[in-house]
């Protein structure tokens, strides 16, 4: 007992200083595990973390089944597509070096003997390869083995690759020397668990090599295509081992630079959120904008437009009923009465919001001015100047003013006009119109004057108009696009009215439809 | 009997053996839970073109879209609301009623007729049979449009391979439609009348002669005195101008020279005064009306060549209806019997022209 007793006294402090000594070595250990140098700043990052056997779309689509019109959002390369992925590896280099290659080892662990990552079943070492299910096989079963497929090529040296391409990036300009890609399996058949017997191993070597230096970052870049990619294994994580060489036919402890490190990436499936956008229409039609008026004001005001203080503007107001909806056409001092020396011209507006894909069509209908005997103004059957002293109405597009100072103030100018729809001649602003945007042809060029009276005899203007009565049976289309939904597209029409002497006197009126078709 | 039951039991445990429990129970529950599979699609190049949008009007409307799923149909059904949520409850928009519709048209996947109409769905059915893939479009007509312009209506669509809208969806979707006040455009066409009246005019009357008086000479029982004038008129009233003639005849004093009231010959030696608005050849005198509206006209009894009648307050010319301008030379004639007593003869002759708005 005395003897035990001892030991334990006097070795307590042996043991303290082991403990000490250890704590400070132990840490290093780590370090020095690795007789290389390090490459640093070292990430992966994956076109699709989502597994393998994963290609398609929230909706169910892919390439291979897309919906019935043709179309998918899993190509190659996209978050959604597990199958057909594209990598992307970032790192700086330790030492000053001549780089001739690199190569990249995928496996399921850190160190030690390498197992390609993957989850298909069978070990391919029984009788290779066909022991270990092949993708296409394990896919259905929503498994997958991660595969580097042979194929990729490099970019043009100094280019940016592109689909089935790769490039190696040096300071962050593309490489201008060649490189040569490998694609291979390599596993440790003395690793306990199943191996894959599929491509885990890429060497990217170039006979003139990267002269990199300290800290030098590289880059090494896969864009995928349909036909050549990289598989994501079916889930878990998996490590990539990165080496550098300065030699581009030994790559082996000889010739390693730097590297021996790892990179780890996590498989998750992709998050998939469904939603529906259901089918939208928005159509107005007045005789004001809002957008054109002041509504942060005092006293509330039909006339005016004054809705009450902090009123705002909305992105798309409706456009406002005033009065019915009803214009008075002609001489104000003559209760609005047409003379045969002056033409007279009013504006309404329509506008149109829809989320139909196909577009949409805007039609007008109505009868020319006539009276309660059955007189009647005559219509304008082609697009023709306002001539005072010919009987005329007809309508037309011109541009809707800007909004006002308040609405300006609250989004700025240039929101209000007719696209996607092209209602008027030579209109280019926003410069994207669907080709084949003709159905406002005739009604185009209501911009300009509509008489003119500086010389001796009143002469005709320089808005051209149109008018068909027959739109009343047959609805006449003044606009039309049929590829892009409709945005608060917004519409100014301008309506002339001319007499001739022998126009019968009497009250006029007529009524002006508007109707909107989209196509979702 | 146990011969028969014994054979019974042979036959059952013989099938026992095919259709063990567990099969069996597989079977039922395969039966009961595997429901065939349902491909719905929605219907693409979806459209309504509503051939009014007058708030409660009454009229057409084509409903456009492309079938999608390779199945037969047979009944396509239309649910009309407010949103076009499926499962939402179906809120008909106000003043929509398509009870009275009728099929007008029909392209594409035809064959369809009305099955059956409510104020808010109708239900097209035909006989099963595969679609072609065309797109397809119908025409409805007597539809009574929503009245609520504030906004956009629904219509839910749906086709099922039975006839009656029964059963599984195929494929399905929606268009919208929205109703809106039209725009009123009022104006007036103020009446205008244009007269003038001289010794001579031009016919647009921007020009006369300013003259108003004439002396015709002495008056004799042997001569006809004779004179004329002139007036233009113009209007835009739908029920043309009437234009009459106002004074009493040549007078000095209580002295007349009788009017002829009746379309008279001018006879030398009689007390006669009369007018009339055309070319005569005995007196020589007047002219025909010069202008191009033809409806506007002198009075029959004034229009009679040679013959001549003045009763104050009679419509000498006029038109039925608008009429631009249009000028008339009025012919005088006056004759006296030798023994009208002496004096200075005169009269004034006022033409009032008035439009018939």
């Amino acid at each position: 007992m005395y003897t035990l007793k001892s030991i334990v006294r006097r070795g307590t402090p042996l043991v303290a200083v082991f403990a000490m000594v250890a704590a400070t070595v132990v840490p290093s250990a780590a370090v020095f595990a690795d007789e290389l140098n390090p490459l640093t700043e070292r990430s992966l990052m994956l076109s699709s973390s989502a597994p393998g056997f994963v290609d398609t779309d929230g909706s169910g689509n892919s390439t291979a089944a897309p919906n019935a019109i043709g179309e998918n959002y899993a190509p190659a390369g996209s978050g959604p597509n597990g199958k057909k992925t594209g990598e992307t590896f970032s790192f700086k280099v330790s030492s000053n070096a001549t780089i001739k290659a690199f190569d990249l080892q995928y496996c399921t662990g850190a160190a030690g003997n390498c197992q390609a990552p993957g989850n298909n079943q069978g070990d391919a070492r029984d009788s290779l390869p066909s022991a270990r299910e092949a993708n296409s096989a394990a896919w259905p079963n929503n498994r997958s083995d991660l595969e580097i497929l042979d194929g990729f090529v490099q970019a043009t040296p100094g280019a940016d690759p592109t689909a089935g391409e790769f490039q190696v990036y040096v300071n962050g300009a593309a490489s201008d020397e060649t490189w040569t890609i490998d694609a291979s399996n390599k596993e440790d058949t003395l690793h306990s668990g199943n191996l894959t017997g599929k491509n885990n191993y890429i060497t990217l070597k170039s006979t003139t090599g990267e002269a990199l230096a300290n800290l030098n970052p590289v880059k090494i870049v896969f864009v995928p295509s349909e036909t050549v990619y990289i598989t994501n294994p079916g889930a878990g994580s998996f490590f990539v081992k990165m080496n550098t060489y300065n030699s581009d036919t030994t790559l082996d402890g000889t010739t390693k630079v730097d590297g021996g490190v790892t990179v780890a990436n996590v498989m998750t499936d992709s998050i998939h959120i469904t939603t529906k956008v259901l089918e939208t229409m928005a159509f107005s039609v007045g005789v004001r904008n809002r957008d054109t008026v002041t509504v942060d004001c005092l006293p509330v005001s039909v006339t005016t437009g004054c809705e009450g203080e902090d009123s705002v503007h909305g992105t798309c107001d409706p456009i406002q009923n005033i009065n019915n909806n009803r214009l008075n056409l002609g001489n104000p001092d003559a209760e609005y009465s047409l003379e045969t020396t002056k033409a007279w011209d009013v504006n309404s507006y329509w506008r149109l919001s829809s989320n139909s894909s196909g577009g949409a069509s805007v039609y007008y209908s109505g009868n020319t001015l006539a009276n309660t005997v059955g007189d009647e103004i005559s219509e304008v059957p082609s697009e023709t100047v306002s001539t005072p002293g010919t009987e005329q109405f007809g309508l037309g597009f011109v541009a809707p003013e800007e909004g006002s100072a308040e609405y300006t103030g609250q989004f700025g100018t240039g929101n209000i006009g007719s696209a996607p729809l092209k209602t008027l001649v030579g209109q280019t602003d926003p410069g994207d119109f669907p080709a084949g945007q003709t159905a406002s042809a005739a009604y185009d060029e209501a911009e300009g004057t509509i008489y003119d009276d500086s010389g001796l005899s009143v002469q005709p203007g320089t808005a051209k108009f149109k008018f068909l009565k027959s739109s009343l049976e047959t609805p006449e289309l003044i606009a039309q696009q049929n590829s892009d939904v409709i945005s608060c597209a917004t519409a100014k029409m301008r309506y002339v009215g001319n007499i001739a002497a022998d126009t019968p006197a009497g009250v006029y009126t007529t009524k002006i439809n508007y109707l909107a078709a989209p196509q979702y | 009997m146990h011969h028969l039951l014994v054979r019974f039991h042979a036959f059952t445990s013989t099938w026992r053996h095919l259709w063990s429990e567990e099969l069996l129970a597989l079977f039922l529950v395969v039966f009961v839970f595997v429901t065939p599979v349902s491909a719905a699609m929605r219907f693409q190049e979806r459209g309504l073109y509503m051939k009014s949008s007058v708030p409660g009007a009454t009229t057409s409307y084509t409903v456009s879209f492309r079938y999608m799923s390779p199945q037969a149909v047979g009944s396509v059904d239309m649910l009309f609301c407010l949103d076009p949520i499926p499962y939402h409850p179906c809120v008909t928009p106000p003043g929509l009623d398509v009870s009275d519709v009728g099929l007008d048209d029909q392209a594409g996947e035809i064959g369809f007729s009305i099955l059956s109409k409510t104020t808010n769905r109708i239900v097209l059915s035909r006989p099963a049979s595969m679609i072609t893939g065309a797109p397809s479009s119908y025409t409805f007509d007597n539809i009574v449009n929503p009245t609520d312009t504030s906004q956009a209506f629904s219509i839910r669509l749906k086709s099922h391979a039975s006839t009656n809208a029964s059963g599984p969806q195929i494929d399905f979707g929606s268009v919208r439609g929205q109703v809106t006040n039209g725009v009123v455009i009022e104006t007036q066409v103020p009446p205008m009348l244009i007269f003038c009246a001289a010794e001579e005019v031009v016919e647009s009357c921007v020009n006369t002669n300013e003259n108003y008086y004439t002396d015709m000479g002495e008056l004799s029982a042997k001569s006809t005195l004779t004179a004329q004038s002139q007036m233009a008129v113009g209007t835009n009233a739908s029920g043309g101008f009437a234009i009459t003639a106002n004074g009493i005849p040549p007078s000095a004093g209580t002295n007349v020279i009788d009017a002829l009231n009746t379309p008279t010959k001018s006879i030398q030696g009689n007390n006669q005064f009369g007018i009339n608005l055309v070319e005569n050849r005995t007196p020589y005198v007047g002219g025909n009306p010069e202008g191009d509206w033809a409806n506007a006209i002198p009075s029959p009894e004034y229009s009679i060549p040679d013959k001549y009648k003045y009763t104050s307050g009679d419509v000498v010319a006029y038109s039925p209806n608008v009429s631009l301008m249009k000028k008339f030379t009025v012919s005088y004639v006056v004759n006296s019997r030798e023994d009208l007593r002496p004096g200075v003869y005169t009269t004034t002759i006022n033409y009032v022209a008035s439009g018939r708005f």
